[in-house]
């Protein structure tokens, strides 16, 4: 079934949804708050950080409403989505493109992670209910013989997962089905040597501790040119040291998720052996001299800094893990990454403003 | 550096010494002399002329010896190197060695007590289901099961491992000899060589009975199986197939990484950790022991690792007992998470 909505229709129940979310005295989002919060592991404050910049996006101008006009599904009657959960902006989405399909379809959430979504729901339904009925959001559990059942009716499959998550449920897709896929990624800062200052060391402390640095769009790594007015190696200190503390406290670290702690120390061991490590309570910064000790694990809060010196040499570095890059914030002038190497590039200091829809 | 050597020896040895000035000596020695370890320190801020006891001298974990060489002399003059083992390994860890005298008198002077006998015990009948160090020279379990065959081993004491499999055949009918000869036998082997065992015995509908006094001692390992068993069910199979008194079977634990080995109480998970490696249980978030029946990473401080790095903090969870600690397993793995836009159609 499907509801046959005009794009200003779409437009206008974003725009009621996002405006609700926005309300600081929204009973949804107060509930959200206090009961979503600890589901992703962030701290009260950042997760209502997370809600103001996840329907900032939903009712700006140029943004969604004309993706909206777009769909490249005209002819579906049923999708699966299977949502991420290491960030609420990513379970936003999944109900947003719920919204722009306006299909039946049925939702797989992560495990343990329940609650935003289904206020989400609630919203849609308050306010178009004959779209939130035609969503079923489910758990996920070890019995996924219904989500593969699901899979197998689909026109549409999007889906968010471990790299082998992703293979298992490509086997279940039929031929004549669309697909998503998204796998395991992470996304990197470049700061070209005339962008070497505070300025842009704020601009990449935002993009770090937004949503814990838990989101795909978070930088794992900064790439920093050596020549610039700070020393690469200053820049990392001064990140870790001086500005880092500060902002920290606008974004409070929240818990974390079981295995983090170690995996946190074992990184830092490891790197506390082969370079330099400045480490708050709640964050780690390591210095690398040399690019073949990184190691590529996304652990909550963790910054490594690895010098360059010329752009061939950024390009080399880049080359070797682009596989596994989604998106790289740009500091300064430089080199156009995006055409040599086509990966996706915005500016430092925006990059949990970059969408990812189709 | 020999007349610190001796000492630590004297120390497993049961000789009196000061534990934490030896313990800060050895630390000394591996922050001037191991210069990975020492960047390690100096990034925490601690070095010897700022430490005082023991408990502060930085841990490091297992894993680094996968990424780094840990060690106080040059590799090259290493005489024996051994890797670690792991379904997931690889890049496998390395500890270097230039000589065994130290891990030599760790095994020593804790093997037959942790079995529950005494020193005086010279001729053991036992029954190894793991290869000879022949075989797998680069396997720390492999030498410590060599060496215990070496010292305390009888002359029908055997390794069971034929063409990298375990001969079971060969094994059983070598415990039927022992039953008829009432020779009580002492099987040695991995947690998962031994259900391996077992499993053996269930589809040859074998039961055997061994002799009173006979003992097991199980290294650990269940993980890596085709089939899920509890150590629970794998004890009382010793039980049920072999005849074995409970009381009489033992866990052993340790790793490459570290050259001593901590023995459980008879029948239990519980172990006790030998006077010159003390043991810490740690909140690794927090890098503070956690109090009695809390649960946290083990810590140990091994003396007899003086060539590579003493304090070292492993991957398995254990509850702190009075005595030692229970171990729980290992640390749960953080589940990567991210994502990324990749079309097709």
């Amino acid at each position: 079934m499907s509801l046959k909505l005009t794009t200003t229709e779409i437009c206008a129940i974003l725009k009621s949804i996002a405006g609700d979310w926005l309300d600081a005295k929204y009973c949804l989002r107060k509930q959200a708050i206090e009961l979503a919060a600890p589901e992703f592991c962030l701290s009260q404050p950042s997760f209502a950080l997370a809600l103001d910049w996840i329907f900032q996006q939903w009712i700006m101008p140029g943004k969604l409403c004309e993706v909206t006009a777009i769909s490249p599904f005209p002819f579906a009657k049923f999708a699966v989505q299977i949502l991420a959960g290491n960030t609420p902006a990513m379970m936003a989405q999944g109900l947003l493109q719920a919204i722009l399909l306006g299909i039946t379809q049925y939702i797989k959430l992560p495990a343990r992670q329940t609650i935003f979504a289904t206020l989400l729901q609630k919203s849609i339904y308050k306010l178009i209910p004959e779209l939130a009925q035609l969503l079923t959001i489910d758990t996920w559990h070890n019995q996924l013989t219904q989500l593969y059942h699901g899979i197998a009716q689909a026109d549409v499959v999007l889906a968010y997962g471990s790299d082998d998550t992703i293979s298992r449920i490509r086997n279940y897709i039929p031929k004549k089905a669309k697909y998503y896929l998204h796998g395991h990624r992470t996304s990197a800062a470049i700061i070209f040597q005339d962008a070497c200052n505070l300025t842009t060391l704020h601009d990449l402390t935002y993009d770090f501790l937004s949503y814990d640095q838990r989101g795909c769009l978070s930088p794992r790594v900064t790439f920093i040119q050596h020549g610039g007015e700070i020393p690469p190696q200053d820049c990392a200190h001064l990140f870790a040291t001086s500005i880092l503390p500060r902002q920290a406290v606008l974004f409070p670290r929240g818990g974390l998720f079981p295995g983090e702690a170690y995996a946190i120390r074992k990184q830092r061991d490891i790197y506390g052996c082969q370079g330099s490590l400045y480490c708050g309570d709640d964050w780690t910064v390591a210095y690398l001299d040399d690019f073949h000790w990184y190691l590529d694990t996304a652990v909550p809060r963790f910054m490594i800094f690895i010098p360059f010196t010329t752009e061939e040499n950024l390009l080399n570095i880049l080359e070797s893990i682009k596989l596994r890059l989604l998106t790289l914030g740009i500091a300064g002038q430089g080199i156009n990454i995006s055409d040599k190497l086509n990966i996706k590039v915005c500016k430092l200091g925006k990059m949990q403003q970059q969408l990812l829809l189709w | 550096m020999a007349s610190l050597v001796s000492r630590i020896k004297e120390f497993i040895n049961g000789n009196c010494h000061d534990f934490n000035q030896l313990a800060m000596e050895i630390f000394a020695d591996q922050y001037n002399l191991c210069q990975p370890y020492q960047k390690y320190c100096n990034n925490l801020g601690k070095n010897p002329a700022t430490l005082s006891t023991w408990e502060e001298i930085p841990a490091i974990s297992t894993e680094v010896f996968r990424v780094v060489d840990l060690s106080i002399f040059p590799i090259s003059q290493a005489q024996h190197i051994f890797y670690t083992s792991g379904t997931s390994q690889t890049n496998p860890g390395k500890h270097y060695y230039e000589d065994l005298s130290l891990y030599d008198a760790a095994i020593y002077n804790s093997f037959l007590h942790g079995i529950g006998l005494s020193d005086d015990v010279s001729c053991l009948n036992l029954r190894i289901l793991t290869p000879s160090f022949a075989d797998h020279p680069h396997s720390s379990l492999c030498y410590m099961l060599s060496k215990i065959v070496a010292w305390y081993g009888s002359q029908d004491s055997k390794f069971y491992y034929k063409n990298q499999n375990l001969d079971c055949v060969s094994l059983v009918r070598d415990l039927r000899q022992d039953c008829l000869h009432n020779r009580p036998v002492v099987i040695i082997g991995t947690a998962f060589a031994l259900a391996n065992f077992i499993d053996y015995l269930v589809r040859n509908d074998e039961l055997l009975c061994l002799p009173s006094n006979s003992r097991l001692l199980e290294t650990g390992g269940l993980k890596g199986r085709t089939r899920d068993i509890s150590r629970v069910e794998l004890y009382k199979s010793f039980s049920k197939y072999l005849g074995l008194n409970e009381r009489l079977c033992f866990s052993e634990y340790g790793m490459t990484e570290l050259s001593s080995q901590c023995y459980s109480l008879a029948n239990s998970h519980c172990f006790i950790a030998p006077p010159w490696m003390p043991v810490r249980i740690i909140d690794v978030e927090h890098g503070t022991e956690v109090a009695l029946g809390e649960t946290g990473l083990v810590q140990f401080f091994d003396t007899a690792n003086y060539t590579a790095i003493s304090a070292i903090l492993t991957a398995d969870l254990a509850r702190r007992e009075e005595f030692g600690f229970t171990l729980l397993g290992r640390a749960p793995q953080a589940v990567l998470r991210g994502c990324s836009l990749y079309y097709e159609s």
